[in-house]
């Protein structure tokens, strides 16, 4: 009976993940298949032929060893700055009484409308007056603070009962410590999100490193999979083979932390 | 526990404050010695990066001043964007391709150097060697008779044919259409529907919403872009309802279809189309990706032969040191020199600069291997090029956008729609004018 009742569901979900899964099976499929493949018609749904070749391709003709390398050294710096910055900055917000809290926050809220075409020449000018053009810093420093975490911490650290925090300073535990021994405790599967969205954030960054960098050395993947998309046409089958290699470790490390990203969205209210 | 909490956290904050001071101090690596680095940013990737890599590497091995550092944008768009922040910031390369319409606010700005200077100097070019340039370019890169950037990717627009299709519905393969009504009339043609569904199955043409197009059926049908004050623009003339209309008429009535991007180009390599327009470097991305006989001509033509290059010039700044402008104008010499803009066009399909390229092995081998390219560059000897001034960078899009797209989307009537955008260029073009004067530009 409970079984039955669950059917439609499950149809759904079904439904739901397999139009989730679609697009990545056809990036798979796609690179593996020769030239003229991609473009049969009607489409097949496996390679015919299977081939490496677009692999082999895509990885020698763009840098992309390095270009990895400089997308591992950006996002585990940016994790790590966005995970500290956006914890003190929360606790701010969610625990301390100050004049003009909720103005800055409202204010600091606002700049997420902002769009990145409004700011990129102005960010340039400020980049290269600080001779920060064409290094790492320009790629990593302005992106240590993500408003958007800080929003998501707050509503978290907010549900943490103030009892807390008196019972805790009355122990001896000084402000700081209260925030590293049991806020951030407490929070781990929300503080882990932050962190996986920071690490998505610049996993995919594309335009800021591109307009920022004058050499191959300092680029990330992004920049090398464009590399294959141009305004007279895509070559589909290297551009696969390249965004399968790309996307590979994100989707490995989302499977581990899964269940903490679940966990943090049903507690913080927002439905993704 | 509670203590290795706060000692982890603080190995973190060590760590990445480490990090930071360490990546900060390695940024870009210098070229050594004596050898003058020139910075060229461009936007070719993909089977044309590639070509350029190769030529680029060929001439900083063919001698030991000059290191060329070619830096790919990967798209104009990006390479736009990033040209008109680092002229802001004062901090341009040495090199850059550019659009005609960005050029022209490089020039008002002040940031570019004239190409002339180098032509005209002690390593410049002879008029006999200006000469050996097709016209067309040569025109192309001039404001107020100086010549300001240099060409240096340059296309012609083509019709490609599935041959196989073409003998499939009766026609002869070996006789492209030559007229615009040829060109509809095969497009109708070719369409059937196999399975009886009431939609084709086989298309005539495809397409997408596009400046070049309409450009070209524009000159074609005896109109031009400007009127004769050079300042108002001239596309909402009969002649540009009669290139609209037949734009419209051929792309999206029973024949055809538009695509988003090049989507449509995919659709004619599938075998599901007969004929579609496109640029001449479209063979590069096209190549080794069909099973049908390719079929490759000049546009159709209208009242008169009629078309518009395409494709980004070079230009070299202000703002950098003399040493450098004048490699980059070592490197711009030797790309468009005969051997080597021929070894470009051979492998990017873009048209050579050079009429005495034409004529090498290398192309002549070309010309061989892909029937109809030879006749597709002969387009170059009537073909001109787009307003170059002032306000055109946003006339076009408001041409491509208030006219083309809703036309062929079918929201309206095409001489209104003309007039709409042909007012709002103008209103830009006589903006851009006032400014420039009130500025002393």
């Amino acid at each position: 009976m409970y079984r039955l009742r669950n059917i439609p569901v499950h149809l759904l979900l079904i439904l739901g993940a397999a139009s989730m899964v679609l697009p990545f099976f056809w990036m798979v499929s796609t690179s593996f298949k020769t030239p003229q493949e991609i473009f049969l018609f009607p489409p097949t749904w496996v390679a015919q032929s299977p081939t490496v070749a677009n692999y082999v391709q895509a990885w020698n003709e763009v840098p992309f060893p390095r270009y990895f390398l400089n997308t591992i050294i950006i996002a585990s710096c940016m994790v790590a700055g966005v995970i500290i910055t956006s914890c003190l900055a929360a606790y701010a917000f969610a625990k301390f009484d100050f004049p003009g809290r909720e103005t800055l926050f409202i204010l600091m809220l606002s700049m997420m409308i902002v769009p990145q075409a409004v700011y990129l020449v102005p960010s340039f000018i400020i980049v290269s007056a600080m001779g920060w053009m064409d290094t790492y810093m320009a790629l990593i420093v302005p992106w240590l603070a993500q408003i958007f975490s800080i929003f998501l911490l707050r509503q978290q650290f907010r549900s943490i009962p103030n009892d807390y925090y008196d019972a805790a300073l009355i122990d001896g535990c000084s402000r700081m410590g209260f925030l590293w021994r049991i806020l951030v405790p407490l929070s781990k599967p929300t503080i882990i999100t932050v962190g996986l969205f920071a690490l998505l954030g610049s996993w995919n960054s594309f335009i800021w490193p591109l307009i920022m960098t004058n050499t191959d050395t300092l680029r990330p993947i992004q920049v090398g999979l464009s590399y294959f998309a141009q305004e007279q046409g895509t070559e589909h089958g290297l551009m696969m083979a390249a965004a399968t290699f790309c996307v590979a470790p994100v989707v490995i490390i989302y499977f581990f932390a899964q269940k903490q990203v679940i966990e943090s969205y049903a507690k913080s209210g927002i439905k993704g | 526990m509670r203590r290795a909490v706060s000692k982890a956290s603080a190995r973190v904050l060590i760590a990445v404050l480490i990090a930071l001071v360490l990546v900060g101090g390695c940024g870009s690596e210098g070229g050594g010695g004596d050898v003058i680095e020139v910075t060229f940013w461009h936007g070719m990737g993909g089977p044309l990066g590639r070509v350029l890599n190769q030529l680029v590497d060929e001439f900083n091995e063919s001698q030991d001043e000059i290191f060329v550092n070619s830096i790919s944008m990967g798209r104009y768009t990006a390479l736009s964007q990033k040209i008109m922040a680092a002229v802001a910031a004062g901090k341009p390369p040495v090199m850059a391709q550019a659009y005609e319409n960005w050029t022209i606010e490089l020039i008002l700005t002040k940031s570019i150097v004239p190409m002339q200077r180098f032509i005209d100097g002690p390593e410049g070019l002879s008029p006999e060697e200006l000469d050996d340039f097709l016209p067309v370019f040569i025109r192309n890169n001039q404001w107020d008779d100086v010549i300001w950037s240099f060409p240096f990717n340059k296309s012609v627009r083509a019709v490609y044919y599935n041959k196989d299709l073409f003998a499939a519905s009766g026609l002869d393969p070996d006789h492209p259409p030559e007229t615009w009504d040829e060109y509809i009339g095969f497009s109708g043609r070719i369409t059937r529907d196999d399975d009886g569904d009431g939609y084709p199955d086989i298309w005539g043409t495809a397409g997408q919403v596009t400046v070049w197009m309409f450009g070209n059926l524009l000159l074609q049908d005896g109109g031009d872009w400007l009127d004769e004050s050079g300042e108002r623009v001239a596309f909402n003339t009969r002649h540009g309802v009669n290139a609209l209309s037949f734009q419209r008429d051929l792309l999206v009535g029973d024949a055809g279809f538009i695509t988003a991007g090049f989507e449509y180009q995919n659709d004619f390599l599938a075998g599901k189309v007969g004929m579609i327009e496109g640029s001449t470097v479209s063979v590069a991305f096209m190549k080794g990706k069909y099973d049908f006989e390719l079929g490759i001509a000049p546009l159709p033509r209208g009242k008169r032969p009629g078309g518009t290059i395409a494709g980004t010039n070079v230009v070299i700044f202000e703002g950098v040191p003399e040493e450098e402008q004048r490699a980059a104008w070592e490197f711009i010499k030797w790309f468009t020199d005969t051997a080597q803009t021929a070894k470009w066009s051979a492998g990017t399909f873009y048209v050579p600069v050079r009429k005495s390229a034409l004529e090498t092995d290398l192309l002549r081998q070309k010309f061989i291997d892909f029937p109809g390219l030879q006749d597709a560059y002969g387009q170059l000897e009537y073909a001109s090029f787009e307003p170059k001034i002032a306000g055109w960078y946003a006339g076009r899009r408001y041409l491509a956008e208030r006219a083309i797209e809703s036309v062929l989307r079918g929201d309206a009537d095409v001489q209104g729609a003309l007039d709409k955008a042909a007012d709002k260029a103008d209103a830009e073009i006589a903006r851009l004018k006032r400014l420039t004067v009130k500025l002393g530009l």
